[in-house]
């Protein structure tokens, strides 16, 4: 990908689809995970990565590597998504490009999540029931925590406090499995 | 969800996993974009064209490593071998977007294949060409024109104008093309397959059709049922389903009462005393069905449905109900009715009608045609539906005869593509504009008189000698594209052979099976409050297969007992779900009913296992008096009314196994106080996943404003428009909710799927 086939740096410059094709299928994950969590909702990550795409094909750029191919897109989503916000009067609290970044890559890395979500997945299996259901009504029901209160029987604050928990067990069993 | 989260890449992931929401497949979407960006600027600033793409073609690169497949996502997009990634081509875009074929034939230049391709398309227009003719012969001298020019207006089941062989039989069968109209193939009549992608030469009308709207099914025969061996059919399908969903149907009416229902639904009318003197023996199902068949030729039905039709179809329209031009209307309807019309030509004649020139002050007829300025109040009562809904660039028009005739809510489909339908090609965006464009030249202005409308049809002089309208309109990515004047099915409306595009679609509507099923939901919905099928199908999918195949079985007879409204309303009254009995269930029922017992009374009624009345709140007749009931529940505090439940269990009704009798509920103490409507109180707070879903997806739509989400929801009753009122009502819901705009888009939900206009 990196190199064609007298060994030098490919230049991307929206000439070919198939180049299209490639860089948009070795990276739209990447870039709509990057976009999710930023801030953007489903139906705008969907519109930022083909937003993005387009913006890099406008303009010719060389390949040297996989994670600088990747790591160009995310600049370019990033400000995308910036701009959105701001023409929609919305403050974004992610505007502070490198920790974001170093958050990306303490789990995504060079990877489009995909490890993570896996690892993810069996560690959630391992939480105890109620912090299972807690979690689910927050995230999939998006239920306040006083829903989640009353659905366990517990305090609001028990609640919170069962969600901060369950998820540095969740940060903790996915750490280790990703060494 | 408020705070801010600490470790956003880490809880985005976990919302990923836990709402199951993943990175979609955007490729195709992106590269139709790429090009479309590139075809629509100047020759000099494209792209070079690059190489020729293949229809498939395996990407011989090395793959980044991938976990393990997990569905939704599109990482795991193939990208060697068999499964290899298909690049979005000429054939997969073209039944909307011309240009990819286009530029599919440029690239094949640059290859310097254009002489091969050439030649092949010169071969390919010369069988098609030969074949063409051959058949327009044949077709011609297979259905020589009658000579009468209201007899071309009429529908005739055996022309096959527009319609395609399924065995490949008669020569006009073959003229249509082939039966799966989306197909990128076309068969000559030799046999040969011939790529439509090779052909130098714009794709042909034809092969744009959906084949979801194949007007080749249009003219596909079925033989006519009797009427209790096909009762009996609906029946069946019914049990199954009931059986499927584990519903137990609520006990049937007794005889006589169930007659009395019968009676009243096909004429308003009480049984005689006699008549309950009959009925108070045994009689079979026959007698039934023939009591009603007999009652449903009495003026009384053809005055009752007429009336039902009129509003109906007149809803949003500029006539006030009572009105002159109501009047005139209802009285073509009712001599239609009384005069057995088959039903598709009684629409024929409403949407299709010669708009005789009348000046508006004399009502003196003209015989020029090409300018025709109808007088709404002198002219032919069956205009009264085009001078209702006409004008202003016949948005109206054009979303009425959507939810009328063609069971379809084109509101959406204005902005965007439908997303609440099975795709299929009337739910797209280029065919409402397209349908624009055939009624151009349709139009009203004001009359001479202070407040008179005259109806305006310029399309003879608009559409002469081949010359076409286009519109212009907005993709929701900002493109401005342009649509042709096409009948539903993408055909030219010139294939139907009508003097203008109007009545060409009036023909093609009386013909189609969108006209068959919507006059079926309509006549369900005239009789049990909602359509057997809604229009809207993405928002209520409790057992929707099965409820589809009653409403094709039905659509389908109706077509082969030539469109006979009588026979339809029976079949239906005389149907199981008609005969059993609605939930009587009353206030404190409700309030001593658990979870999962109202559950089941929603799911019931959702399955027309209960008999009409409830699930919709007596006093919900429009979205604003629906409304207003959502808004009165919310105002309410839930607590107060559990409260009740602490009330000595004397005052409480029987359990709800034990069935009691209205006159019983009305009895109860808590039955007569204070309590919201029930109609709300089972549905509205079971909202179903589908309908979380939608309300989700509008609130992430950040482009949108509270207003523009209250406009989207409205939009599902095609019948009604997010007035000032409306608006205003949603208001209240969103500040009784605290400002939680889900909650209160659910209620609005609600309001929208219970009113009469839903």
């Amino acid at each position: 990908m990196t190199t064609d086939s007298n060994g030098a740096n490919k230049v991307i410059d929206g000439s070919s689809e198939i180049e299209l094709t490639e860089l948009i299928a070795r990276h739209q994950v990447t870039v709509w995970r990057y976009l999710r969590a930023l801030g953007a909702d489903a139906a705008l990550a969907d519109d930022l990565t083909q937003d993005t795409f387009l913006e890099v094909m406008r303009r010719p750029f060389e390949q040297y590597s996989d994670a600088a191919s990747a790591s160009y897109l995310r600049r370019v989503a990033h400000n995308l998504f910036i701009s959105r916000r701001r023409r929609d009067g919305r403050m974004t609290v992610t505007e502070n490009a490198e920790q974001f970044e170093s958050n990306w890559m303490r789990w995504a890395g060079f990877d489009t999540g995909n490890a993570v979500l896996d690892a993810l997945a069996d560690c959630f299996a391992r939480l105890t029931e109620r912090a299972q259901l807690a979690l689910r009504l927050r995230f999939a029901e998006e239920s306040s925590r006083q829903t989640i209160a009353d659905a366990l029987a517990i305090s609001e604050h028990g609640a919170k406090n069962l969600m901060q928990r369950a998820k540095t067990q969740l940060r903790e069993c996915v750490e280790q499995k990703l060494v | 969800m408020n705070e801010q989260p600490s470790d956003p890449v880490f809880e985005s992931l976990l919302e990923e996993l836990l709402t199951g929401q993943h990175p979609p497949d955007l490729s195709s979407k992106i590269l139709q974009a790429w090009r479309a960006e590139q075809a629509s600027r100047p020759e000099s600033l494209r792209a070079s064209p690059g190489l020729g793409l293949p229809a498939v073609r395996a990407i011989p690169i090395e793959a980044p490593p991938q976990s393990p497949v997990r569905s939704g996502t599109a990482a795991h997009v193939p990208l060697h071998g068999p499964a290899a990634m298909k690049l979005p081509d000429a054939a997969d875009a073209g039944s909307i977007e011309l240009y990819p074929v286009e530029l599919n034939r440029q690239q094949n230049q640059a290859d310097g294949v254009l002489a091969e391709r050439a030649m092949r398309g010169r071969v390919a227009i010369t069988l098609a060409a030969c074949a063409a003719g051959l058949l327009l012969v044949l077709n011609w001298y297979a259905n020589r024109p009658a000579g009468d020019e209201l007899a071309n207006l009429q529908p005739n089941a055996e022309q096959t104008v527009q319609g395609g062989p399924q065995d490949g039989g008669t020569a006009s069968d073959l003229l249509a093309g082939s039966s799966d109209g989306g197909s990128s193939a076309q068969t000559s009549s030799s046999g040969q397959v011939l790529a439509l992608d090779d052909l130098p030469f714009p794709v042909t009308p034809n092969t744009e059709a959906s084949p979801n709207v194949s007007s080749s099914e249009v003219d596909r025969r079925v033989e006519p049922i009797p009427s209790r061996q096909l009762v009996a059919q609906l029946n069946g399908l019914f049990d199954k389903l009931w059986s499927d969903l584990g519903v137990v149907p609520n006990p049937r009416f007794e005889q006589t009462a169930q007659v009395q229902r019968i009676s009243l639904a096909l004429t308003g009318a009480q049984l005689s005393d006699s008549q309950v003197q009959w009925w108070n023996n045994p009689r079979t199902a026959d007698d039934l069905l023939k009591a009603s068949l007999e009652a449903a030729h009495t003026t009384s039905f053809a005055q009752r449905w007429a009336d039902m039709f009129a509003s109906q179809w007149t809803l949003r329209g500029e006539f006030t109900e009572g009105s002159h031009e109501a009047a005139d209307l209802r009285q073509f309807l009712v001599t239609s009715i009384e005069a057995d019309r088959p039903w598709d030509q009684v629409v024929l004649e409403l949407l299709g009608t010669e708009l005789v020139p009348v000046a508006a002050t004399s009502g003196a007829a003209t015989s020029d045609v090409s300018n025709a300025v109808l007088s709404v109040r002198t002219s032919k009562p069956e205009a009264g539906f085009i001078a209702a809904m006409a004008g202003g660039e016949n948005h109206r028009l054009v979303e009425r005869v959507g939810a009328n005739f063609l069971d379809a809510n084109l509101t959406c489909v204005r902005c965007h593509d439908g997303k609440l339908t099975p795709s299929r090609r009337l739910d797209e965006q280029e065919t409402y504009w397209s349908l624009v464009a055939l009624l151009k030249g349709i139009d009203v202005r004001s009359g001479a008189e202070e407040g008179a409308r005259e109806l305006v049809d310029e399309q003879l002089e608009l559409f002469a000698n081949g010359k076409t309208a286009s519109v212009f309109f907005d993709l929701p990515n900002g493109v401005l594209k342009a649509s042709e004047a096409r009948l539903p099915d993408g055909q030219p409306w010139e294939v139907v052979g009508q003097p203008t595009p109007r009545q060409a679609l009036a023909a093609w509507i009386s013909r189609s099976r969108e006209f068959d099923r919507a006059s079926v939901n309509q006549v369900w919905k005239f009789v049990f409050g909602r359509p057997l099928v809604p229009q809207s199908i993405g928002l209520e999918n409790a057992a929707v297969a099965e409820r589809t195949a009653a409403l094709d079985l039905l659509a389908s007879q109706f077509r082969a007992h030539n469109h006979d409204l009588k026979l339809l309303v029976s079949w239906i009254v005389n149907s199981r779900p008609y005969s059993v009995q609605p939930i009587n269930l009353n206030k404190a029922q409700w309030l001593a009913a658990t979870d999962a017992e109202l559950d089941q009374i929603q799911l019931t009624e959702l399955a027309f296992a209960a008999g009409p009345t409830l699930g919709r709140s007596p006093e919900a007749q429009s979205l604003e008096a629906s409304l207003v009931a959502a808004v009165e529940w919310n105002s309410r505090d839930t607590g107060e009314y559990r409260a009740m439940l602490a009330q000595p269990a004397s005052l409480l009704n029987p359990p709800l196994s034990s069935s009691p009798s209205p006159t019983s509920a009305e009895a109860s103490p808590l039955a007569a106080s204070e309590l919201p409507s029930l109609g709300y109180a089972i549905h509205g707070e079971r909202q179903a996943l589908a309908q979380r879903n939608f309300v989700n997806r509008l609130l992430r739509a950040d482009r949108l404003s509270w207003e523009e989400r209250v406009e989207h929801v409205v939009g599902l009753s095609s019948g009604e428009v997010a007035s000032s009122r409306i608006q205003h009502l949603a208001k209240v819901l969103l500040e009784q909710n605290s400002g939680d705009a889900k909650a209160a888009l659910l209620r609005l939900l609600w309001a929208v799927q219970n009113s009469d206009a839903g």
